[in-house]
Protein backbone atom coordinates (compact mmCIF):
# COMPACT_ATOMS: atom_id res chain seq x y z
CA UNK A 1 0.00 0.00 0.00
CA UNK A 2 2.81 2.55 0.67
CA UNK A 3 4.54 1.16 -2.13
CA UNK A 4 1.97 2.05 -4.00
CA UNK A 5 1.22 5.45 -2.76
CA UNK A 6 4.90 5.94 -3.89
CA UNK A 7 4.49 4.96 -7.10
CA UNK A 8 1.29 6.93 -7.51
CA UNK A 9 3.35 10.22 -6.70
CA UNK A 10 6.48 9.88 -8.74
CA UNK A 11 4.07 8.57 -11.57
CA UNK A 12 2.11 12.14 -10.75
CA UNK A 13 5.37 13.93 -11.32
CA UNK A 14 6.18 12.63 -14.52
CA UNK A 15 2.82 13.15 -15.56
CA UNK A 16 3.37 17.65 -14.42
CA UNK A 17 7.12 17.48 -15.89
CA UNK A 18 6.27 16.28 -18.96
CA UNK A 19 3.35 18.65 -19.21
CA UNK A 20 6.03 21.53 -17.61
CA UNK A 21 8.27 20.64 -21.20
CA UNK A 22 5.26 20.15 -23.51
CA UNK A 23 3.95 23.74 -22.68
CA UNK A 24 7.24 25.08 -23.09
CA UNK A 25 8.12 24.23 -26.65
CA UNK A 26 4.48 25.16 -27.46
CA UNK A 27 5.06 28.57 -26.31
CA UNK A 28 8.51 29.18 -28.35
CA UNK A 29 6.87 27.61 -31.82
CA UNK A 30 3.45 30.14 -30.84
CA UNK A 31 3.76 32.84 -33.01
CA UNK A 32 2.98 36.05 -31.01
CA UNK A 33 2.34 38.26 -33.89
CA UNK A 34 -0.75 40.81 -32.40
CA UNK A 35 -2.17 44.01 -32.41
CA UNK A 36 -1.56 46.10 -28.69
CA UNK A 37 -3.40 49.17 -29.94
CA UNK A 38 -6.14 50.84 -32.26
CA UNK A 39 -6.62 54.20 -31.98
CA UNK A 40 -8.78 56.59 -34.24
CA UNK A 41 -8.79 60.56 -34.39
CA UNK A 42 -8.38 63.58 -36.56
CA UNK A 43 -4.58 64.02 -37.01
CA UNK A 44 -1.66 62.22 -36.05
CA UNK A 45 1.96 62.82 -34.39
CA UNK A 46 4.99 62.70 -36.30
CA UNK A 47 5.35 58.90 -34.82
CA UNK A 48 1.76 58.03 -36.36
CA UNK A 49 0.28 57.86 -32.47
CA UNK A 50 -3.42 59.82 -32.22
CA UNK A 51 -2.81 63.56 -31.63
CA UNK A 52 -6.58 63.88 -30.21
CA UNK A 53 -8.13 60.39 -29.86
CA UNK A 54 -11.93 60.23 -30.71
CA UNK A 55 -14.54 58.25 -31.82
CA UNK A 56 -17.23 61.11 -33.36
CA UNK A 57 -16.22 62.92 -36.65
CA UNK A 58 -17.44 65.44 -38.85
CA UNK A 59 -18.31 64.89 -42.52
CA UNK A 60 -15.18 67.05 -43.83
CA UNK A 61 -12.69 65.34 -41.79
CA UNK A 62 -9.95 62.72 -42.41
CA UNK A 63 -9.98 59.88 -40.47
CA UNK A 64 -7.18 58.78 -39.16
CA UNK A 65 -6.71 54.83 -37.74
CA UNK A 66 -3.27 54.16 -35.53
CA UNK A 67 -2.21 50.59 -35.12
CA UNK A 68 0.25 49.35 -32.82
CA UNK A 69 1.43 45.97 -34.00
CA UNK A 70 4.01 43.48 -31.75
CA UNK A 71 5.27 41.17 -34.73
CA UNK A 72 8.32 38.83 -35.35
CA UNK A 73 8.35 40.05 -38.75
CA UNK A 74 7.13 41.02 -41.75
CA UNK A 75 3.12 40.70 -41.65
CA UNK A 76 0.82 41.94 -43.99
CA UNK A 77 -1.82 44.65 -41.65
CA UNK A 78 -5.24 45.70 -43.46
CA UNK A 79 -7.70 48.17 -42.23
CA UNK A 80 -11.31 47.70 -43.19
CA UNK A 81 -14.04 50.54 -43.24
CA UNK A 82 -17.51 49.63 -43.02
CA UNK A 83 -20.62 51.75 -43.08
CA UNK A 84 -23.75 50.84 -41.01
CA UNK A 85 -25.17 48.95 -43.71
CA UNK A 86 -22.30 46.80 -44.26
CA UNK A 87 -21.27 48.40 -47.30
CA UNK A 88 -17.48 48.68 -47.64
CA UNK A 89 -16.16 51.86 -47.55
CA UNK A 90 -12.60 51.36 -48.22
CA UNK A 91 -9.91 48.39 -47.56
CA UNK A 92 -5.91 49.03 -47.50
CA UNK A 93 -3.27 46.71 -46.81
CA UNK A 94 -0.10 48.04 -45.29
CA UNK A 95 3.07 45.65 -44.93
CA UNK A 96 4.50 45.61 -41.30
CA UNK A 97 8.74 45.48 -42.06
CA UNK A 98 10.90 42.71 -41.53
CA UNK A 99 12.75 43.69 -39.02
CA UNK A 100 9.17 42.95 -36.80
CA UNK A 101 9.17 44.25 -33.12
CA UNK A 102 6.78 47.04 -31.72
CA UNK A 103 5.72 49.21 -35.05
CA UNK A 104 3.23 51.98 -35.88
CA UNK A 105 1.25 51.89 -38.68
CA UNK A 106 -1.36 54.19 -39.61
CA UNK A 107 -4.20 54.18 -41.93
CA UNK A 108 -6.90 57.30 -43.18
CA UNK A 109 -9.78 57.48 -45.23
CA UNK A 110 -11.30 60.98 -46.73
CA UNK A 111 -14.16 61.66 -48.58
CA UNK A 112 -14.02 64.56 -50.81
CA UNK A 113 -17.75 65.72 -50.62
CA UNK A 114 -18.13 64.74 -47.15
CA UNK A 115 -19.00 61.40 -44.95
CA UNK A 116 -22.79 60.68 -44.85
CA UNK A 117 -24.22 60.48 -41.31
CA UNK A 118 -23.81 57.70 -39.29
CA UNK A 119 -22.44 54.59 -37.58
CA UNK A 120 -19.04 53.20 -39.01
CA UNK A 121 -17.26 49.94 -37.94
CA UNK A 122 -13.02 50.01 -38.96
CA UNK A 123 -12.05 46.10 -38.30
CA UNK A 124 -7.37 45.82 -38.42
CA UNK A 125 -6.50 42.52 -39.71
CA UNK A 126 -3.31 41.21 -38.90
CA UNK A 127 -2.22 37.80 -41.38
CA UNK A 128 -5.90 37.30 -42.10
CA UNK A 129 -6.51 37.23 -38.26
CA UNK A 130 -9.34 40.06 -37.61
CA UNK A 131 -7.29 41.44 -34.58
CA UNK A 132 -9.54 44.37 -33.36
CA UNK A 133 -12.10 46.38 -34.30
CA UNK A 134 -13.00 49.95 -33.58
CA UNK A 135 -16.52 51.68 -33.89
CA UNK A 136 -16.96 55.65 -34.53
CA UNK A 137 -19.65 58.06 -35.60
CA UNK A 138 -19.85 60.94 -38.14
CA UNK A 139 -22.58 63.52 -37.13
CA UNK B 1 -16.10 75.77 -37.10
CA UNK B 2 -20.09 77.86 -37.01
CA UNK B 3 -23.29 77.03 -37.33
CA UNK B 4 -23.79 77.49 -40.66
CA UNK B 5 -20.71 75.76 -41.96
CA UNK B 6 -21.83 72.73 -40.02
CA UNK B 7 -25.04 72.78 -41.46
CA UNK B 8 -23.68 73.09 -44.88
CA UNK B 9 -21.07 70.47 -44.68
CA UNK B 10 -24.14 68.10 -43.30
CA UNK B 11 -25.99 69.01 -46.35
CA UNK B 12 -22.96 68.78 -48.66
CA UNK B 13 -22.51 64.64 -46.88
CA UNK B 14 -26.12 63.76 -46.77
CA UNK B 15 -25.77 64.52 -50.90
CA UNK B 16 -24.09 62.00 -51.05
CA UNK B 17 -26.91 59.60 -49.88
CA UNK B 18 -28.94 58.73 -53.35
CA UNK B 19 -31.84 56.25 -53.39
CA UNK B 20 -30.86 55.56 -49.17
CA UNK B 21 -28.19 54.07 -50.14
CA UNK B 22 -24.58 56.10 -49.63
CA UNK B 23 -21.93 56.36 -52.54
CA UNK B 24 -18.31 55.60 -51.64
CA UNK B 25 -16.54 55.17 -54.76
CA UNK B 26 -14.93 58.16 -54.36
CA UNK B 27 -13.45 57.29 -51.13
CA UNK B 28 -9.28 58.42 -50.85
CA UNK B 29 -7.30 56.16 -48.77
CA UNK B 30 -3.68 55.68 -47.78
CA UNK B 31 -1.52 54.37 -45.07
CA UNK B 32 2.35 54.05 -43.90
CA UNK B 33 4.32 52.11 -41.18
CA UNK B 34 6.97 53.25 -39.25
CA UNK B 35 10.64 52.08 -40.51
CA UNK B 36 9.88 51.18 -43.75
CA UNK B 37 9.36 53.83 -46.00
CA UNK B 38 9.56 51.37 -49.22
CA UNK B 39 6.47 49.81 -47.71
CA UNK B 40 4.24 53.28 -47.60
CA UNK B 41 1.30 52.76 -49.65
CA UNK B 42 0.29 55.63 -51.28
CA UNK B 43 -3.33 56.66 -51.37
CA UNK B 44 -5.25 57.58 -54.52
CA UNK B 45 -5.28 60.73 -54.12
CA UNK B 46 -4.51 63.49 -51.46
CA UNK B 47 -5.02 63.64 -48.46
CA UNK B 48 -4.92 66.17 -45.19
CA UNK B 49 -2.25 66.44 -42.96
CA UNK B 50 -2.51 68.99 -39.83
CA UNK B 51 0.86 70.64 -39.18
CA UNK B 52 2.31 70.09 -35.87
CA UNK B 53 5.36 72.05 -33.97
CA UNK B 54 8.64 71.49 -35.34
CA UNK B 55 6.85 70.80 -39.05
CA UNK B 56 8.35 72.49 -42.18
CA UNK B 57 7.63 71.09 -45.60
CA UNK B 58 11.11 69.47 -46.30
CA UNK B 59 10.34 67.42 -43.23
CA UNK B 60 6.92 66.62 -43.87
CA UNK B 61 8.65 65.34 -47.28
CA UNK B 62 10.35 63.17 -45.56
CA UNK B 63 7.95 61.88 -43.67
CA UNK B 64 5.63 61.47 -46.37
CA UNK B 65 7.60 59.97 -49.15
CA UNK B 66 11.07 59.29 -47.83
CA UNK B 67 12.69 62.08 -49.65
CA UNK B 68 13.04 65.03 -48.14
CA UNK B 69 13.42 67.07 -51.49
CA UNK B 70 10.39 66.41 -52.62
CA UNK B 71 8.89 69.12 -50.27
CA UNK B 72 7.97 71.10 -53.26
CA UNK B 73 5.10 69.09 -54.22
CA UNK B 74 3.09 69.95 -51.30
CA UNK B 75 4.02 73.35 -51.61
CA UNK B 76 2.68 73.65 -54.96
CA UNK B 77 -0.76 71.88 -54.40
CA UNK B 78 -1.04 74.49 -51.35
CA UNK B 79 0.06 77.70 -52.75
CA UNK B 80 -3.30 78.95 -51.91
CA UNK B 81 -2.78 78.78 -48.13
CA UNK B 82 1.09 79.02 -47.90
CA UNK B 83 2.77 82.07 -48.91
CA UNK B 84 6.12 81.55 -48.24
CA UNK B 85 6.95 77.56 -47.99
CA UNK B 86 9.75 78.43 -45.23
CA UNK B 87 6.63 79.59 -43.12
CA UNK B 88 4.31 77.11 -41.77
CA UNK B 89 2.14 76.79 -38.77
CA UNK B 90 1.07 74.08 -36.50
CA UNK B 91 -2.53 73.45 -37.04
CA UNK B 92 -2.66 74.66 -40.54
CA UNK B 93 -3.83 71.82 -42.81
CA UNK B 94 -1.93 70.73 -46.10
CA UNK B 95 -3.16 68.65 -48.63
CA UNK B 96 -0.86 66.25 -49.24
CA UNK B 97 -0.81 65.19 -52.91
Amino acid sequence: MRMHSWGSLAFGAALLLMAGCGSKAKVAGTPTNKVNVIELGRSLNADRTVKDPTDIFQPTDTIYASVETETLGSAMLTARWTFEDGQTVDSTTQRVPASGGVIRSEFHVWKPGGWPVGKYHLQITLDSTVSGVKEFTVK
Amino acid sequence: MGFLDKLFDRKRANAAVKGGRPDFSNVESGSSTAGDPNAVSRPAGPRMYTVVKGDSLSKIAEREYGDANRWREIYEVNRATIKNPNLIYPGQKLRIP
